[in-house]
């Protein structure tokens, strides 16, 4: 099963192709395509927004989890969910190296 | 330190409104990607895996409270509130808008700062060691050349577009603190025998899927011929350095495959053909920049100051930090100070833009306006009085960015990895963190001494990984993370490049791997003084590969 996606132009941000023929930023609106005919004209369709304001169309492998579309590569989870780490004052720092 | 001269601001000025204008021009969908691509990267501004990211120059490393004050501004006004030091003594902001970056360029320009050669294939951020400047060990101040490369390299016509990326660092003295010998030119100050400065030479250093260590190319330059040696190597890489394939394309490909004679011979004839002409550096222009870089108004102090001595006496912690945090200062009653972005269990090398507000405040008040970058992803107050230390202190407990572990494993470089590099086969900071967090005890840090650990997301090696006394690589292995581990690189004087050790191992086994290659370096060093590189070199990777596999 695949999904496709994208970043936009503006923000950088991750977007995924919907059912709506429109780009999303929840994978849970992805359209999910077995490979086949379907995916050929969606990818297509969806390549011409670079054109506009989406970047670096691509095509990803997923399973689903329930209704979620979860990418099988680890990039690809990163990627869609965001960095596996807190950042900046999400950082808790409560520990300094004590004896 | 260094300002801006008329051509400098205005070049600024220029560049930043000519980019301005190719934003505006993609957004409008007058460029496409493809053609906007190579300007975006020649400012700096990369796509990664979930945004921009912005690399922001700092040349050499060095930067005032108020370039440091603008660093935390941007951070809040159009990222998330903090930023990445990174290994080119640089600072990278991972979620800025295509929209803002023309504002941040603006409001950058007004402190001297730029993003510019921070990306593509030109000659990057000179590099040098964090305590020039301050060290008693240094021959002269790398900075002043340093700044005069920055100068001569800056927008070079000819080398805008080398066959790849190059990189120069300088240092001072014979202790290599920036791993000069993994640049692409590295340059040693010296004296010769009549007591006049020049560099010793190395070429062809490099990290990446070739870890390479420099060689000699001439053991003196005299600092008048600095530029037209430089152009001379430069002018020989753009000639014969191969465009056909990414991977060989650095200069230390061409070192390797040219053999070291023959391309010291094309060096040398180019040299003889551009000397003595408008590439020597007059002296009174070498020392005009030196005037920028003269020392501060140190006051003499006596050795040792009596309420440091106290603080030192009833303070367990803060002995702790001084021990570990301050280096030797050339001037006797001050020090060097290191504040470590290395807490535990945090990204190595982030700073939120409060602490690095508080940094900015530190160095006006203390540190005669002055901060560094280490390309140890550290901060620097580069002249501190011992005086001034406890106070320095407890505002660095209050903006928790006192851990007193320069220098010790959990002192690591680590790239971003995949938490946001779209380059990235394994996520570098996860593995930190949980180090940080395995070697938390500091009294067992200081048992195990001084070790550098490195950590890069993938064979581009940002993090250093080959000179690491351990190092880390994280592979892809069908689709999910592996680590491998190298041991007895090291940067320093005596560069060597790590041995991988064999297998690699899980996330999961990572952290036990690394604890048994300390437990084991512990056992079978002589001395508690032994470090674990001398070890290392002393019984060779045997002790080690049994522990991890038998
Ligand atoms: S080493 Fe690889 S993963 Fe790490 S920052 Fe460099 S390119 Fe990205």
């Amino acid at each position: 099963m695949k999904v496709i996606s994208a970043n936009h132009l503006h923000g950088g941000h991750v977007v995924f192709w919907s059912k709506q023929e429109n780009w999303v930023t929840s994978i849970f609106e992805a359209e999910v395509f077995e490979s086949g005919n379907a995916f050929d004209e969606a990818f297509a369709k969806a390549g011409l927004s670079e054109k506009g304001d989406i970047v670096g169309v691509y095509e990803l492998d997923v399973r689903l989890e329930g209704t979620k579309p979860v990418p099988l590569k680890i990039r690809e989870r990163i990627r869609v969910d965001g960095p596996s780490v807190p950042y900046g004052e999400g950082v808790v720092l409560n520990r300094f190296y004590a004896a | 330190m260094y300002r801006y001269d008329e051509f400098d601001a205005k070049f600024v000025k220029e560049r930043v409104n000519q980019f301005k204008g190719q934003i505006a021009r993609r957004i409008s969908g007058e460029l496409t990607e493809e053609e906007f691509k190579p300007l975006r990267l020649m400012n700096g501004l990369y796509l990664q895996l979930h945004a921009y990211m912005l690399r922001v120059a700092i040349p050499y490393g060095t930067l005032s409270g108020g370039q440091m004050r603008m660093l935390a501004h941007i951070a809040r006004t159009y990222d998330r509130g903090y930023g990445h030091f990174t290994t080119r003594q640089n600072i990278q902001y991972n979620w800025p808008k295509l929209e803002d970056i023309p504002k941040a360029l603006d409001d950058l320009a007004s402190v001297e700062m730029h993003a510019i050669q921070t990306s593509g294939n030109c000659i990057r951020n000179v590099s040098t060691d964090h305590f020039a400047g301050a060290s008693a060990d240094e021959v002269a101040d790398p900075r002043v050349y340093a700044e005069i490369l920055r100068q001569w390299s800056t927008i070079h016509p000819e080398f805008t577009f080398l066959p790849r990326k190059f990189k120069i660092c300088v240092i001072g003295s014979e202790t290599d603190r920036a791993a000069m010998r993994m640049h692409d030119i590295g340059l040693l100050l010296k004296r010769n025998e009549t007591g006049e400065i020049g560099f010793a030479v190395y070429v062809g250093g490099g990290l990446g899927r070739t870890p390479m260590i420099s060689k000699l190319v001439n053991d003196f330059v005299s600092e008048n011929d600095l530029i037209a040696y430089c152009e001379a190597i430069l002018r020989v890489y753009n000639m014969y350095g191969r465009r056909d394939n990414k991977y060989k394309a650095r200069i230390k490909i061409l070192v390797h495959e040219t053999g070291l004679d023959d391309l010291k011979k094309d060096i040398e004839e180019e040299f003889e053909r551009i000397k003595d002409g408008v590439l020597s550096l007059p002296e009174e222009s070498i020392r005009a920049i030196e005037t920028y870089f003269a020392d501060p108004d140190f006051e003499d102090l006596s050795k040792s100051d009596a309420a440091f001595e106290q603080r030192v006496a009833s303070d367990r912690a803060f002995a702790v930090f001084a021990e570990r945090n301050l280096h030797a200062h050339k001037k006797t009653g001050y020090a060097s100070l290191t504040i470590s972005l290395k807490p535990v269990g945090a990204p190595p090398g982030d700073a939120t833009d409060k602490q690095m507000d508080v940094m900015a405040d530190l160095a006006e008040k203390y540190a005669f306006d002055e901060l560094r970058i280490s390309h140890e992803q550290n901060v620097v107050l580069p002249h501190v009085k011992l005086a001034d230390v406890p106070a320095i202190y407890d505002a660095l407990v209050e903006a928790k960015l006192h851990s007193p572990n320069a220098g010790f494993i959990t002192d690591m470089i680590v790239c971003p990895g995949l938490d946001y590099c779209a380059l990235a086969n394994a996520r570098s900071i996860p593995v930190a963190q949980r180090l940080s967090e395995r070697f938390e005890n500091i009294e067992r840090q200081k048992d195990i001494g001084e070790l550098k650990l490195k950590i890069s997301g993938c064979i581009n090696a940002c993090g250093h990984h080959h000179v690491g006394h351990i190092g880390i690589l994280g592979v892809d292995k069908k689709g999910e993370e592996l680590y491998q581990i190298t041991l007895g690189g090291s940067g320093d004087e005596n560069a060597s490049v790590g041995k991988i050790t064999g297998r690699g191992f899980s996330s999961d086994e990572i952290v036990d791997a690394i604890e048994t290659v300390v437990d084991t370096y512990l056992d079978v060093r002589e001395t508690p003084t032994e470090a674990f590189i001398e070890t290392y070199r002393r019984v060779g990777d045997k002790p080690f590969k049994q522990a991890l596999y038998s």
